[in-house]
């Protein structure tokens, strides 16, 4: 990772620390939903079909599979 | 005429009214109880592990914790809530899920996938912990142009997948860990990694750190597998989950990923041309027009090591009776591919079984710096015409964009919200401009996947 991204994220990550309120457990209805849960939204079929189609990787899940696509 | 009528009926219909109150009143206690303990223990759930929820549904009681005014959601809960807590601690939380899903996907470049997936899990939200595993299978069948261009018959092939999990929580901390195993005729692939997180602030901010390795061998049907290159991938993940209010919360995640070894696809072939000719193949040129200007063809070659970065955000906003979901990627990578993905669901509560979404994709990029649409050969004064050392023939590493659009829905089969029965189906509809690529300028593809997901 280079210098500029290092320090693109730490900005972003101050940012994002600052910009949030405290919220107690017990004001977390909305945030125990299911939906809530920032998860991946794609399941293992539709996840494969991204991986094919787009010529990026990241931001999913830590560990991917074969190709399937020779 | 009416008054009299209606004052004629008064007294039926007050004795009517006055039954019906003391039906209530006797039904009351017995009624209360079950109710009010079902809205208890699944608030006290949500309080336990708030993040770690993944009910479809799980709470039919939230709804109506839902229209709760700010007032009351301000105040401190009452102690009985602790008490539940407790009791629910006490009274065993093991879940077990089992789910199948089988999704399918065609497109107009004649290739057809038939996915079976079966998962498991068992989980104690409670104590912090679970293991799960799933099996997949793909079934392709191919009749791409590409393989067409190089008269190669249609082929069909298949490629399992087996993956393992498991999570426990160290103190205010939580470790998962993760495996997968993949095997295909031609692929060979075998990965583990972990992700370690941490709860601080009262779960209101949560930074995690991960990795993973991955070892594959790249190989052709037939050959022996003591021949396949190898292609090894390392992956380093950083970032933070935080509660931005009441309603939202997001997730920043920086994502590295270093490939060394054998990038390219070993039965990739492509068409080289006389120098200057070039110019006469245009984007999306046919096979024939291809096949008669090509002087010969050479294998794709592309540089040994990439190393991939992504820097990603995810945002969950909850109203009243719908979430939105937006995921948002950039990406670079060490061969000048730049990209963007976006991916926006909005969860529509249907009454309290039904979830409805919507759902769309857009991810676009250019190509990577040594993309050619048609390798021509390289003038040479002094010798034989020579070809550039890279060439690429997935037309993934060239510039494209691609829209997705799709519908979604997820439905509780049975009233037991602490063990639901859930039936899930979703269609998307892709569609793919590749802007500097032969044979092809566009693809439509359709994707649908049907699920079955049970927990006991």
């Amino acid at each position: 990772m280079n210098r500029p991204c290092a320090i693109l994220l730490l900005a972003l990550l101050g940012l994002s620390g600052a910009a949030c309120t405290h919220v107690p457990p017990f004001q977390r209805g909305r945030l125990a939903h299911p939906t809530m849960l920032l998860d991946e939204t794609a399941g293992p079929g539709e996840s494969h079909v991204y991986a094919i189609h787009e010529g990026a990787v990241g931001g999913g899940a830590a560990v991917e599979g074969g190709c399937g696509c020779n | 005429m009416q008054l009299t009528s209606a004052s004629r009926d008064q007294p039926r219909y007050a004795r009517f009214r006055f039954r019906l109150a003391v039906i209530a009143i006797v039904a009351a206690p017995c009624l209360a109880p079950s109710a009010a303990s079902g809205r208890r223990a699944a608030r006290a759930d949500a309080e336990a592990a708030p993040q770690d929820q993944s009910d479809p549904f799980a709470d039919e009681g939230e709804s109506r914790s839902e229209a709760k005014t700010e007032t009351e959601e301000d105040a401190e809960p009452p102690k009985v809530e602790v008490r539940t807590r407790a009791e629910v601690s006490r009274g065993g939380n093991l879940s077990v899920r089992a789910s199948t899903e089988v999704s399918a996907y065609s497109d107009t470049d004649a290739v057809h996938v038939l996915s079976p997936t079966v998962a498991g899990s068992v989980s104690d939200e409670v104590a912090g912990w679970s293991v799960g595993g799933s099996y997949l299978v793909d079934a392709v069948s191919a009749a791409s142009v590409d393989i067409v261009s190089t008269a190669s018959a249609h082929w069909v092939e298949r490629r399992q997948v087996g993956a393992g999990s498991a999570s426990f929580k160290l103190g205010p901390s939580a470790v998962a860990l993760s495996g997968n195993y993949s095997r295909e005729p031609d692929y060979l692939s075998i990965g583990g990694g972990g992700v370690i997180s941490f709860e601080l602030a009262e779960k209101n901010v949560m930074p995690f750190v991960g990795g993973s390795y991955g070892h594959d061998l790249v190989g052709r049907t037939g050959d022996p597998m003591d021949i396949w290159p190898e292609l090894n991938k390392v992956s380093l993940k950083a970032g933070v989950t935080f509660v931005v209010n009441r309603s939202t919360i997001a997730s920043l995640s920086f994502d590295e990923i270093m490939e060394r070894g054998y990038l390219a696809k070993p039965y990739r072939y492509l068409p080289v041309v006389a120098p200057g000719a070039g110019s006469q193949i245009p984007p999306g040129a046919s096979v024939d027009l291809v096949k008669s200007l090509n002087v010969y063809s050479v294998a794709e070659n592309v540089p040994t090591e990439r190393n991939r970065s992504a820097l990603s955000g995810r945002l969950a906003y909850r109203s009243a009776h719908a979430t939105f979901r937006g995921d948002q990627r950039l990406y670079h990578d060490s061969w000048e591919l730049l990209a963007s993905t976006t991916d926006i669901h909005e969860f529509i509560d249907v009454g309290s079984r039904m979830l409805v979404w919507p759902h769309l994709r857009a991810h676009v990029q250019n190509g990577v710096t040594f993309w050619r649409r048609v390798i021509e050969q390289l003038p040479n004064t002094a010798g034989p015409a020579g070809i550039p050392t890279y060439r690429a023939g997935d037309r993934e590493l060239g510039p494209l964009y691609t829209l997705t659009a799709g519908m979604g829905t997820k439905i509780r089969l049975n009233s037991d919200i602490r063990s639901p029965w859930t039936l899930s189906f979703q269609v998307d509809g892709m569609y793919t401009r590749y802007l500097d690529a032969i044979y092809i300028s566009r693809r439509w593809a359709l994707f649908s996947a049907l699920g079955v997901e049970a927990a006991f």
